[in-house]
């Protein structure tokens, strides 16, 4: 691939879903988009690209983008937000609450990869309000449709779910053999679906939530998909309801439209 | 069909009393790049009170980015609120390019501030144009400030042999110490 | 215990121009490049002293500084702005925000130095 088909491809990926890739991801680009001219037998980038392009249904440009992205994650990650999730933030939302007769709590996963986020918050939320006259579900929103393909089925090897406590373990996963699978109680609340964050129809549709995690996702969007974004989820957010974003990321030098909360374990953006 | 959808558009930006409504309509707008909508927009953005609409909007005049857009943001350089020249600047650097020939013209303006915040916008500019420019601010402007923001960026692009020079000479054109920190700083950068 | 400034300026040379003054007389000196930014780290730590500059992306100094005032932690607290904006205008916006003093920039070493001192109390 040439500097300049490289340019062309990106240009197009980021317009499409907002994710960039500079030059120095030429060769992690190349390495893929060779893996898909293979599987659909053309020789050329310029064949290929036309291909992609040309192809109505979008399926080529999905497959691509689904090689494409990371998607990397596993259960119970960055543990001390989650703790003021638990801990803090779901008290308050209940706080909050108090003078409606049904509580009912909404949580969006996005970016949620091969599920192992939603599937902790949900495992989070039961724990926090079992017994509780609370119902809640949670929205889980990928753009890579093979990942959302296996969150649906949940089923964990040893690695996902290395840093999950044992009682949660036992409680919430059936063993099976070298694999672990959520249990369909869990599985239930949780609804799992496409969509691109830079899809402006289909975000507008997202509306009403508490919650919003969306952790290391934003890392691979330009400044301005980024600050396009960030304007969708304050759409989607109740009046009061909080933004997680990834540990090692922020909302500063994105927009300062979001309060910042200080809480014991986390520093979160409130709406 | 189209107009009056952008019409509508621009009727909601500028008078519906929900704030989320607004903002959507702003997003909506990059869908017409057209010059009275940018002409629109920029109204707006001054006009706005909310401020998360003021972020869409600025949102979509990247998206626009236009020579209009370009054109009319770098009025608002002389704005007397922060939040303006600061989007503004925001705007003409993600617009590289499109910029360009508006800061080129900046650079000549007689009040340092906006001689300034035209050399903030060249520092991110990825061309070799850029780098020109910068130089020639090194040399000729009466600004220390201007000319320590200059001397930061090309430290910052890591230059040939005679830009080395011209940074190493502007510390002698003035004598403060802010200006001589700035030429060792972007001296020691060059190097690695 | 040593007095803990936050210098919020979007240029890394004027930071740390500011650092390299500060730090040698014993000031402990942390950064932010934007208002937000330096509004996100004072509600994880707790600062002694802010020198902010005004002109910055996401949110300017002034905003930064009134959002500091308006915070109980951050009432009291000293704040200097040093801006290239000179005008009558910039400085009764920023004294109108809460700052304690207005600077223009560029600043001598001793004069920022003399300056600190005297309004961090400290001799
Ligand atoms: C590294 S994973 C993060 C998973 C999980 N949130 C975590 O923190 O462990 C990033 C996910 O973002 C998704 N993603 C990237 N761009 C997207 C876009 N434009 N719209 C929706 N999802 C996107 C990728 O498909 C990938 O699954």
């Amino acid at each position: 691939m040439t500097i300049e088909e490289f340019v062309k491809l990106r240009d197009y990926i980021y317009r499409k879903v907002g994710i960039y890739f500079d030059e120095k991801k030429l060769y992690y680009v190349e390495k893929r988009v060779e893996a898909r001219m293979r599987s659909i037998g053309v020789d050329s980038f310029r064949a290929y690209f036309a291909w992609m392009r040309f192809d109505t249904s979008g399926r080529e440009l999905q497959e691509l983008l689904n090689a494409l992205t990371v998607n990397e994650t596993y259960f119970f990650r960055e543990y001390q937000q989650l703790r003021c999730f638990a801990e803090e933030v779901i008290p308050e939302i209940l706080k909050g609450k108090n003078n409606q007769n049904s509580k009912r709590i909404r949580i969006w996963s996005a970016g949620c990869s091969t599920g192992e986020e939603a599937y902790t918050l949900a495992i989070i939320i039961k724990e926090m309000t079992g017994g509780m006259p609370v119902t809640w579900e949670i929205h889980a929103t990928d753009l890579n449709t093979d990942v959302l393909l296996q969150a649906k089925k949940g089923l964990y090897g040893r690695r996902a779910v290395k840093d999950v406590p044992e009682v949660y373990l036992a409680r919430y996963f059936r063993r099976m053999g070298e694999q672990f699978e959520i249990r369909s109680e869990l599985r239930r609340q949780i609804y799992f679906y496409q969509l691109n964050l830079l899809d402006r129809e289909n975000m507008r549709k997202m509306v009403d939530f508490d919650v919003i995690f969306c952790r290391n996702v934003l890392i691979y969007f330009d400044d301005s998909s980024r600050r396009e974004v960030a304007l969708y989820f304050y759409d989607a957010l109740r009046k009061g309801g909080y933004i997680f974003l990834g540990h090692s990321e922020s909302m500063s030098r994105i927009t300062p439209i979001f309060r910042l909360r200080k809480f014991k374990n986390a520093i979160i953006y409130q709406k | 069909m189209k107009t009056s959808k952008v019409k509508k558009l621009m009727e909601i930006l500028s008078t519906h009393p929900e704030e989320r409504e607004r903002r959507y309509a702003a997003m909506e707008l990059s869908d017409f790049p057209r010059e009275d909508v940018v002409e629109h927009l920029v109204n707006r953005l001054v006009e706005e009170k909310s401020r998360a609409v003021q972020e869409a909007i600025v949102s979509t005049l990247i998206t626009i980015g236009t020579e209009a857009v370009v054109r009319r943001c770098a009025e608002l350089l002389r704005s007397e609120d922060a939040y303006l020249r600061n989007s503004a600047i925001e705007v003409l650097q993600l617009l590289q390019h499109t910029s360009l020939g508006v800061v080129k013209e900046l650079l000549q303006d007689p009040d340092p501030d906006v001689r300034l915040f035209a050399v903030n916008v060249l520092g991110e500019l990825k061309v070799k144009e850029a780098v020109e420019l910068l130089c020639r601010v090194v040399e000729e402007d009466e600004d220390v400030n201007v000319v320590a923001a200059a001397v930061e960026y090309l430290g910052e692009m890591g230059l040939r042999g005679d830009d080395r020079e011209t940074v190493r000479k502007a510390a002698e054109r003035f004598s403060d110490p802010f200006l001589e920190y700035a030429v060792e700083v972007a001296l020691r950068k060059m190097e690695v | 215990m040593s007095v803990h400034i936050l210098v919020v300026d979007d240029s890394s040379t004027v930071r740390g121009y500011y650092t390299s003054i500060l730090s040698k007389a014993g000031f402990a000196v942390d950064h932010a490049a934007n208002g937000y930014e330096a509004l996100e780290k004072a509600v994880k730590f707790d600062y002694d002293f802010f020198i902010v500059d005004i002109n910055m992306p996401k949110m300017s100094g002034y905003e930064l500084v009134r959002q500091l005032r308006e915070d109980e932690r951050g009432v009291g607290v000293p704040v200097i702005i040093i801006s290239t904006e000179a005008k009558d205008s910039d400085r009764l916006e920023g004294y109108r925000a809460g700052a304690n003093l207005f600077l223009v920039k560029p600043v001598k070493p001793e004069r920022l130095l003399f300056l600190t001192k005297i309004i961090a109390g400290v001799r």
